[in-house]
């Protein structure tokens, strides 16, 4: 699939670079195609279950982006990325032990068997997070390829996006992009009607969005519908079930009084006889946003899930697997997140978070301190303090950790 | 000799008409200056931290509407290339994209208040002002500044100006330019803006470099005009959300 994907890439590439040299000679091809980018290094170190290991990476990005002509551009962009450290994980080894032993219990086999199913070794290797054409006709915009699709007004949460899940501990982080087909079609300068075609295997298991969107009294505001394929796997059977969903969905941003106020929510359906998970359930999220004069941003969110347990009592292998896949919806019924962050000078910004489940009452804080080194280098430092109750919660299942981060752009 | 003449008569009159003045024609006249059409401009920003160090960005910057609606567009470095700032409605919605999340965010009104890009500038000082409507405004009197009478004037903001106890501002008295302007917060001299190389560019007076001076913090940033455009025809659609997104 990724030499595939590969092949695409470079011969959208050559496409481009070809078109480019035909309609204004081979002189201007490279004035025409923009290479810019970016050079990651990551250091990330982690005390779990009283055991200390550090994972390094090295990410080398290469966009491309070129603007053909008036009505056509391309952009994408080629990651690898080498891995270095604690290279062989297993994600059972981040599971809280409660969890993992009711389960082998459960499952009545070996442990050391059991464990190579859940083998999430880090690879180097070629990674793909954009490649699309973008067409722009008087009213309509296309974008065909792999892009993000950054729906919804929500900070940590997206509960109108099936298509990408931020990591709730570095949200404003790159997502890896979606294959899709994106046609907007502009009602007006402020008002748009998005679809998005997100192809599977097959027509019917594909996923379809729609979404309007509009400014209105000083608030965006979008509706959506979306039909979706819901994938989840049963951990005891190995078995994986696909049910096809609809999702309603609204979201809002906008001020009140100085503040700062949005909001999302997303109501799931069974579109599918299956039945074979909480057919209907509710996902929704209200933030509000404050910016002191002196500088400082304080933001919040509060964020209910319906499919989340009430008590970590109940969470088992299936509702930690599921949420550290695709749709990372949480494990709790509730949450609460804060967010404190001020520039100190001109280079330096300081932050500080927490991430509170409700539900459970297990919290993680993690401080953040970003540094711009230089006109195009910037060093992120963030530590990861979890509390709670050890092996049952979901952040006291978690070990303190801190990670370091140096990216120069160019 | 002529010429000479001509300049001295020029002064004169300049002279003549500038004490006859009413505070609201001063300011009429400054937002003659200031309320361009529309234009297209090359920034270079310039941010110097009290240590001395330096940061450069470059932006491309679309205004229409007089000034109401504004578009920047950052070109550089590449840690901020292809960052996108709109302001619609004389800065009551402003928008913020960036490349890396592909994503707009709808900044807060109070929003206003936040540096921009880490400058010395906030959104709000970066808005056009609608004098009459945004401040309370008294005539001090007249200072002279590099050799040249200035109108002194204090200016109260009003709900819909921007958000500082008080605003003095220093007008040019021959070409009605704002030289200066001191921000103030409470009873302390927060910032203070210093105008210059002022050029004629068709009927407007502009001054190509602005200087903010943090008093609190001792850095400033300079904005330096390299390029500007006047009078172009702009379309309504480029300032809009639905352009930020677009390569």
């Amino acid at each position: 699939m990724r030499n595939r994907t590969l092949r695409i890439f470079a011969l959208a590439v050559l496409t481009i670079v070809s078109k480019l040299g035909f309609a204004q000679g081979d002189s201007t091809v490279l004035n025409k195609l923009q290479i810019s980018g970016f050079f990651e290094n990551q250091l990330l170190g982690q005390v779990q279950h009283s055991e200390y290991s550090m994972t390094n990476y090295n990410l080398l990005r290469l966009n491309l982006n070129a603007k053909v002509d008036d009505k056509v551009s391309f952009f994408g962009n080629i990651n690898y990325r080498t891995f270095h450290g604690r290279t062989q994980q297993n994600v059972l080894n981040f599971l809280p032990r409660r969890v993992v032993s009711d389960y082998i219990n459960e499952l009545g086999q070996p442990y050391e068997e059991v464990e190579n199913r859940f083998a999430n070794p880090l690879n180097d290797g070629f990674l793909f997070d954009n490649a699309y054409v973008t067409i722009y006709a008087n009213k309509v915009n296309v974008r065909i390829g792999k892009q993000q699709l950054p729906w919804g007004t929500g900070y940590i949460w997206n509960p109108t996006n099936v298509f990408q899940a931020r990591n709730m501990l570095d949200p404003t982080y790159e997502l890896v992009g979606v294959n899709a087909v994106k046609v907007e079609y502009l009602l007006s300068n402020q008002a748009t009607l998005t679809g998005v075609m997100n192809v599977s295997d097959q027509f019917e298991n594909s996923n379809y969005a729609i979404k309007l969107k509009n400014h209105i009294n000083g608030f965006d505001v979008s509706l959506s519908h979306v039909y979706f394929q819901y994938s989840t796997t049963d951990f005891y059977t190995f078995t994986e079930f696909k049910e096809q969903k609809h999702q309603i969905g609204a979201d809002f941003s906008g001020s009140i009084g100085g503040f700062g106020v949005y909001g999302e929510g997303a109501y799931r359906m069974d579109a599918s006889k299956s039945n074979t998970t909480d057919a209907n359930f509710l996902n929704a999220l209200v933030g509000l946003n404050y910016y002191f004069a002196n500088g400082l941003y304080m933001f919040g969110e509060y964020y209910f899930n319906q499919n989340g347990k009430s008590n970590y009592r109940e969470y088992n292998i299936n509702d930690w697997m599921n949420y550290l896949g695709p749709y990372a919806e949480g494990l709790g019924k509730q949450y609460m997140f804060y967010g404190a962050n001020t520039p100190v000078g001109s280079y330096w910004n300081v932050s500080a978070f927490v991430l509170w489940n409700m539900s459970d009452g297990s919290y993680m804080l993690y401080p953040r301190v970003e540094y711009s080194i230089g006109n195009n280098t910037e060093l992120i430092s963030q530590l990861f303090l979890p509390n709670g109750k050890a092996n049952t919660t979901e952040f006291g299942s978690g070990g303190i950790g801190g990670m370091v981060r140096v990216r120069v752009y160019f | 000799m002529k010429t000479l003449k001509a300049i001295l008569l020029m002064t004169l009159i300049y002279s003549s008409q500038a004490q006859n003045l009413s505070l609201n024609e001063i300011m009429d006249r400054v937002e003659k200056n200031e309320k361009i059409p529309s234009s297209i401009t090359q920034v270079d920003q310039t941010i110097v931290t009290s240590k001395g160090k330096s940061r450069v960005l470059s932006i491309e910057g679309y205004s229409k509407n007089s000034g109401d609606d504004q578009l920047s567009l950052y070109t550089g470095p590449a840690r901020v290339k292809g960052d996108k700032i709109l302001m619609l409605n004389g800065g009551d919605d402003i928008w913020f994209y960036t490349p890396r999340t592909d994503r707009v965010r709808h900044l807060a009104s109070n929003a206003r208040k936040q540096k921009v890009q880490g400058s010395d500038f906030s959104y709000q000082d970066l808005e056009q002002r609608d004098y009459q409507e945004d401040f309370e405004m008294d005539l001090l009197g007249s200072e002279e500044i590099s050799g040249v009478n200035h109108y002194t004037v204090l200016a109260i903001p009003t709900a819909s100006g921007p958000d500082y106890a008080k605003l003095i501002f220093w007008v040019n008295q021959e070409n009605f330019v704002v030289s200066k302007v001191e921000y103030y917060e409470d009873a302390l001299l927060s910032k203070t803006l210093y105008a210059s190389n002022v050029k004629k560019i068709d009927d407007y007076w502009i001054a190509m470099k602005l200087e903010m001076r943090n008093n609190e913090s001792g850095s400033k940033t300079l904005l330096e005009t390299r390029e500007i455009e006047v009078n172009v025809d702009l379309d309504d659609s480029r300032f809009s959300t639905n352009f930020l997104k677009r390569n």
